[in-house]
């Protein structure tokens, strides 16, 4: 999808390479690599299972690892603890009634999933959202980038033993929830993009207390946990140079988001194939150097910086389009409004068909990604003219990362599961859907 | 901005003080609709009541001391996992209840907060996490999908368990999609007062 | 690749081509916060832990501190009795006796029917709220009614409020405003039985503050 992706030479994946596939037990197939040769001893060697529910592993997701004394040697990582089979429920929904399942998706940033599905339905449709709406929706997911990383960065850091950045984190990011809340009327499963448009309008008010929140609250937040983690010893031993990927190989892996990017790749879809209105502010793509742990710390806390960047630039935008519409005037897929429905017999009747029986898409299938909090966010639908979606694909990006886990955990350490995991931020309903 | 961090009375069941209401954005989007249920309700919904019965004043102070030391088990399975995470955090702060100390290990908890779908991959897991526990133990069902499978339980559905009361006995149960902090906590408040009326079986 | 040291000959698991540096555009940017900062070797003042955990406890103890203040300055507002627009140092809620302040005032929660003055629902179960609603939670019996000014009223009207998921699609469906979310999120019960609505609990909902005349809307005129 990028310009910069290899052309000659596709990347082989020579899975036997650096180890080989070995099945260990009744379903369990691990990866395991040998340290010191094809002859290594293997009667030293331990099988340890960790997960579904362990400390190390703040979500439901199991691994099976294989340690000589230490060192990690095998690792296969089963996931599905938590399939509720997203895809499928999406059929047997409207393309509305889905929207409320993709909040259920990334349930940090459930405002992206929200955009990310209704933006691929709009193309299926092939109308644009107005101006208006993509501003305030570009504004949304940007606010709901910065709630993803203070969760995911609050909680890795709690794991590693510092329990003052969860606290500060977990308390900007509620006040961020709340007020998110006070315009789409839930914390967490805000249900607020529709196709065509939004759900509610946001008004200048609002726009003041965010500016508000970020200087008051998030900023300092974020520069007082720079100051307590950045330099200090014990997290520098846990992070830096622990779970290190190359390019090379997060590249082949289909890695994207924070963990692409730390490997000094700087590959983000809001900047290659930019949705909504990316393309009318200026932003940077922070990246790091080595691929390791730290680089992720550094990658989301400069993202969030990006984000305030883009949220201000935003900001007069929006005010600036104040009273234009925020949904598409298109009677295929927009409610009518509800004075019209009460008085006006045309305006029920299509109120009426839209709810009975869904927007109906013409004949066809679209390809949408948007750039989640952790990768690469894509949905694929295919429609048959009905109302409900034949075929509906979600492309995870925790799933893709958790597969090149091997990658960053084969020679490590036990205790680096732990930073690991928390830095890869896997979060169970996008990974297993 | 008028919203500034200072306490506010709860004398109204729900919502912010009018006053305050009145600088909120949208306002005119939708109607703040307060009020409350006047009529006592037939179905006896109210909670609470005095319907133990005390052996002795040991019992008692017993029930006091577990009431006021729930620790509940770091168990999170989806989405309410966060909102859990949110009211430990120092915003709601369970400590205040004693409810704030999240055991890693089944064997130091009392009480199974089950926070999330439940898929049957998953199921055995609870169970035996359940049965690990030690024994004044008590479970909380929060959010739809534990309650009854909540929003993914439809005709085509293969994937979870309909309700965390198929696995383990459950004592509390809170509604939401996920449930607020709020309710949360009014969740482990109905718990203590279950618990320190000292009631062996469901009222 | 920077070798680490820690774990050598694990790397480059994949042979595929060595992308060059300039394959992909990113930029090493200084920040309004901080720069990027990741260098191979520790510096000597890190090396010797003390120095950044005393930094750090000054982080949190400053911030103690101002809380404390801050605090205490909102006590002696509080006592002159302008507490609640004085800023508090500490964030906790004291929940169950003080709401938080910026309590959101369109947060999706218990549902409630609105109502005709003469007490039956507004409601015509025209079943738009149970078709939309995603969780199918919404299930209703619709009976005629004896006055023929209303065609049809619902004779059950039942909100499996386990299984609801709050997401407001019925009160958008609705072409009668005849269902509402409220802000109230108090719905703990002991049982599960206890946890589908009814129409009679529903309809026990009364207005304290009437803000606008679509609660008690009456007989609207028609318009048809």
């Amino acid at each position: 999808m990028s310009a910069g992706m290899p052309t000659e030479g596709s990347p082989t994946l020579p899975y036997t390479q650096g180890g080989e596939f070995v099945t260990v037990g009744e379903g369990l197939c691990i990866r395991r690599i040998y340290p010191e040769g094809e002859d290594s001893d293997l009667s030293a060697r331990t099988m340890i299972n960790i997960g579904p529910s362990h400390p190390a592993m703040h979500g439901t997701i199991r691994m099976v690892v294989e340690l000589d004394g230490e060192t990690i040697v095998g690792v296969d990582v089963i996931p599905g603890y938590l399939h509720r089979g997203f895809e499928k429920e999406c059929e047997h929904h409207t393309y509305h009634q889905a929207i409320p399942y993709t909040d259920r998706l990334n349930y940090c940033s459930p405002l992206i999933n929200n955009f990310g599905w209704v933006e691929t339905v709009e193309k299926l449709f092939e109308v644009e959202a107005t101006r208006r709406t993509q501003l305030i929706r570009t504004y949304m997911s940007e606010v709901s980038r910065i709630t993803d990383h203070l969760t995911c960065l609050g909680a890795a850091l709690m794991e590693l033993g510092a329990l003052t950045p969860f606290l500060y984190m977990i308390e900007v990011r509620d006040w961020l929830w709340e007020h998110i809340a006070n315009v789409s009327g839930a914390r967490l499963t805000q249900t607020y993009a529709r196709v065509g448009g939004l759900a509610r309008d946001v008004t200048d008010e609002w726009l003041d207390r965010c500016e508000h929140l970020y200087v008051e609250e998030l900023i300092p937040k974020l520069r007082d946990v720079h100051g307590l983690v950045d330099h200090n010893r014990i997290f520098i031993d846990r992070m830096r140079g622990v779970g290190v990927i190359s390019r090379e190989d997060a590249v082949s892996y289909g890695v994207t988001g924070p963990v692409l990017r730390s490997t000094g790749v700087g590959l983000d879809v809001r900047k290659y194939a930019p949705y909504s209105a990316y393309g009318d502010v200026s932003f940077e793509v922070p990246i790091g150097k080595y691929g390791d742990n730290y680089d992720r710390y550094f990658v989301r806390m400069r993202e969030m910086e990006e984000s305030i960047r883009i949220c201000r630039q935003l900001d007069p935008m929006i005010r600036a389009t104040n009273g234009e519409p925020i949904v598409v005037d298109d009677a295929r897929m927009t409610l009518p409004d509800k004075k019209e429905v009460y008085s006006n017999i045309e305006a029920l009747m299509n109120h009426f068909k839209l709810i009975m029986e869904g927007p109906r898409p013409p004949k066809g299938e679209a390809y949408h990604a948007v750039e989640g909090a952790n990768g690469e966010l894509g949905f694929y639908l295919v429609s048959d003219g009905t109302g409900l979606p034949y075929k509906a694909r979600c492309r995870p990006p925790s799933f893709v990362n958790m597969g090149a886990i091997h990658l960053m955990l084969l020679g490590s350490q036990v205790a680096d599961i732990v930073p690991v995991f928390g830095q890869i931020n896997m979060i169970g309903g996008e990974c297993d859907r | 901005m008028a919203i500034e961090d200072g306490p506010t009375t709860n004398e109204e069941d729900s919502g912010p003080a009018p006053g305050e209401a009145a600088s909120q954005p949208n306002q005119d989007a939708l109607p703040i609709v307060q009020g409350e249920h006047v009529a006592p309700d037939p179905s006896g919904r109210s909670a609470g009541g005095s319907g133990g019965f005390q052996l002795a004043v040991l019992d008692d102070l017993l029930n006091q001391a577990r009431a006021r030391s729930l620790w509940p088990l770091t168990f999170g399975l989806a989405c309410c996992a966060i909102e859990m995470m949110a009211a430990g955090a120092s915003r709601f702060d369970l400590d205040r209840f004693g409810a704030g100390v999240f055991r890693p290990s089944p064997r130091q908890a009392d009480v199974m907060i089950l926070a999330g779908t439940i898929s049957r991959k998953m199921a055995p897991t609870i169970q035996a996490l359940w049965d690990q526990m030690p024994a004044p133990k008590w479970g909380i069902a929060m959010g739809g999908c534990t309650i009854s499978g909540g929003p993914f339980k439809y005709p085509a559905q293969y994937a979870i368990v309909e309700g965390g009361d198929e696995l383990i006995p459950i004592d509390v149960y809170i509604p939401g999609c996920p449930p607020r902090p709020e309710a949360l906590i009014q969740g482990i408040l109905l718990l203590e007062e279950k618990i320190k009326a000292g009631r062996k079986f469901d009222q | 690749m920077t070798d680490f040291g820690r774990n050598p000959g694990f790397r480059n698991l994949v042979d595929g081509p060595v992308l060059p540096e300039s394959a992909y555009p990113g930029e090493f940017t200084e920040g309004e916060i901080v720069t990027y900062y990741n260098p191979e070797k520790m510096t000597w003042v890190e090396r010797m832990y003390i120095p950044y955990v005393l930094s750090g406890l000054a982080i949190t103890a400053g911030r103690f501190f101002s809380n404390m203040a801050q605090w205490a300055v909102w006590f002696f507002a509080w006592i002159r009795g302008k507490g609640a627009e004085t800023k508090r140092g500490t964030v906790t809620i004291y929940y169950p006796e003080e709401q938080r302040p910026d309590f959101s005032p369109v947060n999706r929660g218990k549902h409630i029917l609105t109502q005709r003055p003469s007490g039956d629902p507004q409601c015509v179960a025209c079943y738009m709220c149970a078709t939309a609603c995603p969780a199918f939670c919404i299930h209703i019996v619709a009976g005629e009614h004896p006055d023929p000014q209303i065609e049809k009223y619902p004779v059950r009207f039942d909100i499996e409020i386990d299984k609801c998921i709050f997401c407001g699609y019925c009160e958008e469906a609705c072409p009668v405003d005849a269902i509402r979310l409220t802000t109230d999120v108090h719905l703990v019960d002991y049982k599960r039985q206890r946890m589908v609505y009814d129409k009679d609990f529903l309809l026990t909902w009364k207005p304290t503050v009437v803000e606008d005349e679509h609660i008690y809307p009456g007989d609207r005129p028609r318009e048809d």
